[in-house]
């Protein structure tokens, strides 16, 4: 028994037990008769069909306990509660120089393939349209602060995610937020996720009309209903109150409602234009467009039918094409549209369709009906700068709305509960969550304003900078995810911090310029819609893996989030500020009056931007600085660790080495083509052509890493890559290759063409995506390779 | 509410206040500690992972997140200090959860103030610790549950010193918050020998 020191003092500790954990029985827990749960403390609070659910669900986690579950089956069942995996959940994490097990108590007993039951997980918890309660409020800080880390996460889909869950937390956890109306059902899984929606809705200058009636009705609608239980993959709602602003991000959307307004003979109809097909992942698509106005009464029934031809004719098998969008892209809009129609007419009629509509015209003033202060207050320090950027007026005279500027997403669940009492004291029931991972106050009296930032301020909640280049988005990325790369947050919270220590958050020409970040190329961080964005990659330099970032310009918010920005090069992770402060000088100096960010990147060209920035995209050897070798806010070498340091110093680059380099330079020159609003449709279809030859190059690379004389033609390099890589698995690892494989596939089979100038897009970014699995297979080859030559080599997972 | 009841308690917090923090950068100095750590295995719980949460004010800052307890330079109740939460149930009471939290609060400080990366720049005061009850179920927030408490303290601190009479007086919080109290430990404890 060690004994410890603090302040100088000596404990003797001898007189404590050792670590000891209690690792009960499967089925044999104790509970003592008279303890009182949370089942019973909530039952009068919890709607009996609700309480039956979680009932149902806290049976089946016992059954797994008990291993009468089997492990994939119990993982579907705890994702369409929200409870997903995190980081290390296999059991096993890189430490800087080997992974190492992680030794949970029960190893072995899990919660679904490969995953620890003991490991810690997450927890997504729904909220429909942002829209959230002070009480609601205060029950998310109390679980958060009980069965997570007392930290609240906003997404950039409105749900708040808890993270460093135990799953046999999470049926309490569900009691506690259903006791308040809060569903976590289907927040993951192959199910409709949280419908989202804009957070102005209802006091927006510009919206058609208030579309949160709408969106709280499709909500509840399709949550657990039949026809939306059968998905290859996940389903993802949006609404929005006007077509031109980005607040709802319509156009990333599987499904997606744009709020319209016609006139037929005189009088008013209210409607949506409704979009299909549109997502970002890997490879973004913009929706389509399915009907151009529908009368709102048809929302419902429409919705159910989209949702049964999905589940009837989408994707099952490969999940890497089972996004509606897939469907959407492979029946043609049209071939999608008659579908729906017929299947409209097959649907036995429902009151829920319409029995809210009445209500939904009714006009909402969620504010106080009298301002909660007399407007004397004196303004604590920054309230100007606050009023610039973090103050909206809204469309209602002598109200306004605030926005709550959250770092990274991220609140405390004791500031969550001084928000709460902020809520109460201004206007209880009219908070939103923002898709930009923030809060918005709504109905606030003009007369309140200063005394709401003087609260806002005591709770250390009064940040300026809301929705300017400082409001980096991100997801997760390498901090929870699975998936995670690179570190996001890491580089979001670095950038955030340079652009507010020169208050870059003011600066007018900067003024709308957005940067996001994704830890991998599956875009949660929205990457696509940034002026700047960036997603997780990693190359090797000699004989170690450096963590990158791939940077994309041109995306925006406007026609809601309907332009996605391209892949320019990338960057290593260590030169992401230096290259945005590069960019940023370039923009400063070379644009035009009232030109945006985006329209100058149009006016000067990705290949212009890449070759001013070529130098930044140099890493330096181990040896001159190690710092480049291990990611933001870490510690740990991201790299190879100890492989031969001498031998790399020499920096041999491979012939695979130069093949990835020309394929990405080529994927490059295609993006550039695509992404030209002057190229010509038949330059654009062409480019996928290099897209193909890309991939091709990028093959032939790991090709050449056993064999330096490969044939450069594309029907022998397939044959020998499907030979070689695919039926031998050398190219699939967990999460990568299948799916890039398929991209492959697909270019082969059309011959590097493409219809239009939509599918050319596709092209490029499956061929950059390619690119990326082709990287991770060369490390993977290294690995090997050197694991053979006995010289250890641990490569970071 | 009966002692029965909150012998279940196993979720608790114990925080230690600094008498000196001279940290700057607290990503920069803590996060490469704790990685080494979980590397070397230096404490006898699963260590699983490092949470940056530096960037959000008054945050639980830099995290040692391990299975059966998590550490946190945190800074949530207004004072900087080191915070242990413990995660799992434990073989014992509610009593033994106190006492085994207090023991891997004061093993983590000792090992952070010695560390010669950190040398000199924190020093904690072990003469005072905050208590907290963080399950609003067993141990509300409330008179009651402060009064089926403070024995369970008592009978915690003991444990982890083995020797004297700790002084517990409740902290005058939010009632949403935790219950928490504060333990004075005077010479009874012998811990300036």
């Amino acid at each position: 028994m060690n004994v410890p020191v603090v302040g100088g003092v000596v404990f003797d500790l001898s007189v404590v037990s050792t670590e000891s954990e209690r690792v009960p029985e499967p089925g044999l827990q104790d509970m003592s008769v008279d303890s009182r749960t949370w089942r019973e403390v909530l039952a009068e609070r919890i709607p009996v069909s609700v309480a039956e659910e979680i009932d149902v669900y806290e049976n089946q986690l016992e059954l797994r306990k008990q291993e009468k579950l089997e492990e994939t089956v119990f993982a579907e069942l705890r994702l369409r509660r929200g409870a997903y995996g995190q980081r290390y959940d296999n059991g096993q994490r890189y430490d800087g120089t080997e992974t190492q097990d992680i030794l949970f108590p029960r190893r072995g007993l899990t919660k679904g393939p490969d995953t620890e039951w003991d490991a810690p997980g997450m927890q997504r918890i729904k909220i429909p349209f942002g829209k959230l309660s002070a009480e609601q409020v205060e029950v998310l800080a109390d679980c958060a602060e009980e069965y997570s880390n007392a930290v609240l996460h906003i997404t950039t889909r409105q749900d708040i995610q808890l993270h460093f869950i135990d799953i046999e937390d999470t049926p309490d956890m569900h009691r506690r937020l259903a006791s308040v109306g809060i569903t976590t059902r289907e927040a993951c899984g192959n199910s409709v996720r949280n419908v989202t929606g804009c957070p102005k809705a209802g006091i927006c200058r510009n919206e058609q009309f208030d579309i949160s009636p709408y969106a709280n009705a499709e909500t509840w609608f399709l949550l657990g209903h039949r026809d939306v239980q059968d998905f290859g993959r996940k389903f993802k709602i949006a609404y929005s109150g006007c077509e031109h602003e980005g607040c709802a991000r319509v156009m990333m959307h599987d499904l997606g409602f744009v709020a319209a307004v016609r006139t037929i003979d005189g009088s008013e109809e209210r409607g949506f234009r409704v979009v299909v097909g549109g997502g970002l992942g890997a490879v973004p698509h913009v929706a389509k467009d399915l009907y151009e106005f529908m009368p709102e009464s048809q929302m419902i029934p429409v919705s159910q039918a989209i949702a049964r031809v999905y589940a009837r004719l989408g994707q099952k098998r490969n999940r890497n094409k089972a996004r509606i969008k897939f469907l959407v892209a492979k029946l043609g809009i049209e071939e999608f549209r008659r579908l729906v129609d017929e299947e409209i007419e097959t649907l036995e009629e429902d009151p829920r369709w319409s029995d809210w509509l009445d209500e939904a015209h009714l006009p909402v003033i969620e504010g106080l009906s009298e301002a909660a202060t007399d407007g004397s207050a004196e303004s604590k320090p920054g309230f100007s700068d606050w009023l610039k950027t973090n103050v909206y007026e809204q469309r209602q005279g002598g109200f306004v709305a605030v926005t709550v500027n959250l770092p990274l997403g991220d609140i405390t669940s004791r500031q969550a509960r001084k928000l709460a009492d902020i809520m109460r004291q201004y206007a209880p029931d009219a908070m939103r969550t923002t898709v930009d991972q923030n809060f918005f106050l709504r109905w606030i009296h003009d007369q309140d304003l200063v005394a709401l930032y003087n609260d806002l301020y005591a709770a250390k909640l009064g940040l300026s900078g809301a929705g300017t280049i400082a409001d980096v988005t991100t997801c997760p990325g390498t901090d929870t995810c699975k998936l995670g790369i690179s570190s996001s947050r890491g580089l979001g919270a670095e950038l955030r911090e340079r652009f507010e220590d020169r208050g870059l958050h003011f600066d007018p020409l900067l003024k709308g310029v957005q940067v996001k970040v994704s830890g991998c190329p599956n875009s949660c961080g929205l990457h696509h819609l940034a002026d700047i964005g960036f997603y997780g990659s990693s190359r090797n330099v000699g004989a170690f893996k450096v963590p990158h970032f791939q940077l994309l310009l041109g995306g925006s918010l406007e026609k809601n989030a309907g332009n996605y920005g391209l892949a320019v090069g990338a960057v290593p992770s260590k030169r992401v500020p230096e290259t945005v402060d590069r960019l940023l000088e370039l923009f400063t100096e070379q644009h035009e009056v009232g030109e945006s960010f985006r329209g100058w990147v149009t006016r000067v060209g990705k290949k212009t931007i890449k070759e001013r920035i070529k130098d930044l995209l140099e890493v330096p050897a181990y040896e001159e600085d190690p710092t480049y070798y291990v990611d933001w806010h870490d510690a740990r070498e991201y790299s190879i660790g100890d492989i031969g340091v001498g031998e790399c110093a020499g920096e041999v680059v491979t012939l695979t080495q130069f093949s990835l380099a020309n394929a990405e330079s080529k994927t490059f020159d295609a993006s550039v083509i695509v992404d030209d609003p002057n190229s010509t449709e038949s330059e654009a279809t062409e480019a996928a052509g290099e897209a193909y030859e890309a991939i091709i190059l990028a093959a032939q690379g790991l090709l050449k890493h056993e064999d330096s004389d490969v044939k450069s033609d594309p029907g022998q390099v397939f044959s020998r890559f499907q030979r070689e890589f695919i039926e031998t698995e050398l190219f699939f690892e967990r999460f990568i290759g299948s799916r890039e494989w398929g991209y492959f596939q697909a270019a082969h089979e059309a011959g590097g063409e493409a219809r239009d100038r939509d599918e050319a897009r596709r092209r490029v970014e499956e061929s950059q995506l390619f690119i990326e699995a082709a990287h991770a297979c060369y490390t993977r080859l290294l690995q090997t390779q050197a694991s053979g030559n006995g010289e250890g080599i641990k490569v970071a997972r | 509410m009966s002692r029965r009841e909150i012998d279940g308690l196993y979720r608790v917090c114990v925080k230690i206040y600094a008498s000196k923090h001279e940290i700057e950068d607290h990503a920069e100095l803590l996060v490469p500690i704790f990685h080494e750590w979980i590397r070397e295995r230096v404490l006898d719980v699963v260590m699983l992972d490092v949470a940056d949460y530096a960037h959000a004010p008054d945050s639980p800052g830099i995290m040692l997140v391990c299975h059966e307890v998590s550490f946190a330079l945190d800074q949530a109740d207004g004072r900087f200090g080191l915070l242990a939460q413990r995660r799992t149930p434990i073989d014992g009471t509610a009593a033994d959860a106190i006492a085994v939290t207090v023991r891997h609060v004061l093993d983590v400080g000792a090992r952070l103030e010695y560390d010669p990366r950190v040398a000199g720049k924190l020093k904690l005061d072990p003469s005072t610790l905050r208590i907290e009850a963080n399950d609003r179920l067993l141990a509300p927030n409330s008179d009651a549950g402060y009064k089926t408490f403070v024995p369970l303290v008592r009978d915690g601190v003991r444990a982890a010193f083995g020797r004297g009479e700790p002084v517990v007086k409740r902290i005058d919080n939010d009632p949403r918050d935790r219950l928490a109290v504060e333990v004075q430990l005077d010479s009874a404890f012998d811990v300036y020998e």
